[in-house]
């Protein structure tokens, strides 16, 4: 049964028990659990391949993309005539639509819960059928406070308990959960593709003799790095100067049998500075004695 | 600590200041209390990386062949990675408007012939410009906790330091591996090896960290044995952050002694937690 088809008055949470006694310290009540959840699939992966084949050029893509020309000229019909680095927004997309529509399912259990805000939320994501179809679950604890008029919308965070706390009594408000992915696919030049394996490729190294097996490997290097870049302005762009806290940026690398693929992912908490920060005592040095 | 949760609920109405630049970071609330005590604030999360190719042939090695092997081309490799990574590190950092970045994750993979390493960490500022900038950025992989307690001891870090040693150690014969069917003996192949592969690693680190006037390189991380896609191969690569004295002399830190008066308590039965 969901939050929003209880009738009773009791009321469910995620909260462990010492979370529960912070909760109610900070004069948080707990209203009950909410989920959201959706599932978003895209069916573009097929045509990386293709990409090059057609000569899907660089000028075709949104977003970033970077070309890399091979210096040989015509060698052979193996021998890849260039190499592109190019961000794949449709994953974005799918990812970004997935998680709006969570996020907003999550909010709406909890508005219609009377709730001010959202509490120790859990973000699940799976990948169903091979990698075109995706998952996204939020769930979490709908609080509400006295005395306090309700938000135009329900604050959400990761954070509960003494955590929660102690970010308010730093003079920080909770705002929202925050996350973003980005996605750049990387179809290796003549170049990289020998330095990726160690100048062994029986295809690649026709025309690549002299070429560097030693050195940086650019093309992922700049891959690698526009990933970690793009994901970061992206959350940035929505924080409207507001802080992310506690963030956490997980880069996983796929081979799909084309050419690597590179998904940054950074979530956190969005948080809002509502007094001073007062500046913290020095504090005391100790060492615990225990047995062991 | 309610009147307090309800003043931020309040807040929400409002919109933030306009002269709030967002922030971004990878910092606890306790590291964030901790930071701004010390007179520096969090301004950006920042990345480095640095992938660097490892010629075909440089992991295959005679069989049979007599004693430990060093493989320059790895070594090289993975240093390159380690310099580059944190170069691009230390840049990202100053144009975020940091004067260092702490707490630094490093990421080491040697995959076949490819070798990478990842910094992430947050780039810090001081609050209102009260502390001097120390010109070129430091980076440090040390927690929030131990870069306060390193800074009330009167040090500083100046940098993260690595060494990398790549050494083979060659398949022994047939007629040398039958000898030692049924002993126990040493192999000293695989001794010398790791002990050769380890000095280098070390020399560099110590080197570098001499290079840049570092008193010496606290909290080092050894990653070492064989390497994964060719075991014969002995790896060590160790990192640490080169620190220097900036006080007179070093400041004691003398810690209270507590006696936590809570038992440890450990359920042996899942049902009744």
């Amino acid at each position: 049964m969901t939050a929003s088809e209880s009738t009773s008055s009791a009321w469910s949470s995620g909260l462990s028990t010492n979370d529960f006694a912070a909760c109610l310290d900070s004069g948080l009540q707990p209203l009950g659990f909410v989920q959201g959840c959706s599932v978003v699939s895209w069916n573009f992966y097929s045509m990386r391949s293709s990409m090059v084949g057609v000569g899907f050029g660089s000028n075709q893509l949104r977003g970033y993309s970077e070309q890399y020309n091979c210096p040989h000229g015509f060698v052979s019909s193996e021998h890849r005539g260039y190499g592109l680095n190019y961000q794949m927004t449709w994953i974005e997309e799918a990812w970004t639509e997935a998680f709006g529509a969570a996020k907003r399912r999550l909010l709406e259990e909890a508005t219609s819960l009377g709730a001010h805000g959202v509490i120790d939320v859990v973000d699940r994501s799976i990948h169903h059928v091979e990698n075109s179809t995706f998952e996204i679950a939020l769930s979490g604890t709908a609080v509400g406070i006295a005395d306090v008029a309700r938000p135009d919308r329900p604050f959400a965070t990761f954070l509960a308990g003494q955590k929660l706390n102690k970010l308010v009594e730093a003079g920080f408000a909770p705002v929202d959960i925050a996350l973003g992915i980005t996605a750049v696919g990387v179809i290796g030049s003549c170049i990289t593709e020998y330095q990726m394996r160690g100048g062994l490729s029986i295809g690649a190294n026709i025309g690549n003799w002299g070429a560097p097996q030693k050195g940086e490997i650019e093309q992922l290097v700049r891959a690698q790095s526009a990933a970690r870049q793009l994901v970061r302005e992206r959350v940035r762009s929505e924080l409207g100067g507001d802080t992310l806290h506690g963030a956490s940026l997980r880069v996983r690398t796929i081979d799909t049998g084309e050419g690597p693929q590179i998904e940054a992912q950074i979530r956190g908490n969005r948080v809002r500075s509502f007094k001073a920060f007062a500046k913290l005592a020095p504090p005391r040095p100790v060492i615990q004695l225990a047995d062991r | 600590m309610a009147s307090e949760m309800r003043a931020a609920v309040a807040a929400l109405g409002a919109a933030p200041s306009r002269h709030d630049k967002s922030v971004t970071s990878d910092l606890s609330i306790d590291e964030t209390l901790l930071l701004h005590g010390m007179g520096y604030e969090p301004v950006d999360l920042v990345t480095g990386i640095s992938i660097v190719a490892i010629p075909y042939g440089t992991f295959i090695v005679p069989y049979g062949q007599g004693g430990p092997i060093e493989l320059p081309n790895a070594t090289e490799a993975v240093a390159s990675a380690f310099q580059s990574g944190s170069e691009r590190l230390r840049k990202e950092c100053a144009t975020a408007g940091g004067v260092g970045v702490v707490g630094v994750e490093v990421e080491v993979d040697i995959d076949g012939p490819t070798a990478s390493v990842t910094f992430t960490g947050t780039a810090v500022t001081p609050i209102r410009h009260e502390l001097a900038s120390p010109g070129r950025p430091f980076v440090t992989d040390l927690s929030v906790r131990d870069f306060v307690l390193l800074e009330r001891a009167g040090w500083a870090p100046i940098d993260l330091v690595a060494g990398a040693g790549f050494v083979a150690a060659p398949v022994q014969g047939v007629r040398k591996t039958l000898a030692q069917i049924g002993q126990n003996i040493e192999l000293p192949v695989i001794t010398r090896s790791l002990q050769i592969a380890r000095e280098q690693a070390m020399d560099q680190m110590q080197t570098a960290a001499l290079a840049m006037n570092a008193a010496g390189v606290v909290d080092v991380t050894i990653i070492d044995g064989p390497l994964g896609h060719s075991r014969h191969v002995c790896a060590f690569i160790c990192y640490g952050t080169a620190i220097r004295l900036v006080a007179e002399q070093h400041q004691r830190i003398e810690p209270d002694l507590v006696l936590a008066m809570d038992d440890h308590i450990e359920f042996q039965a899942s049902a009744i937690r």
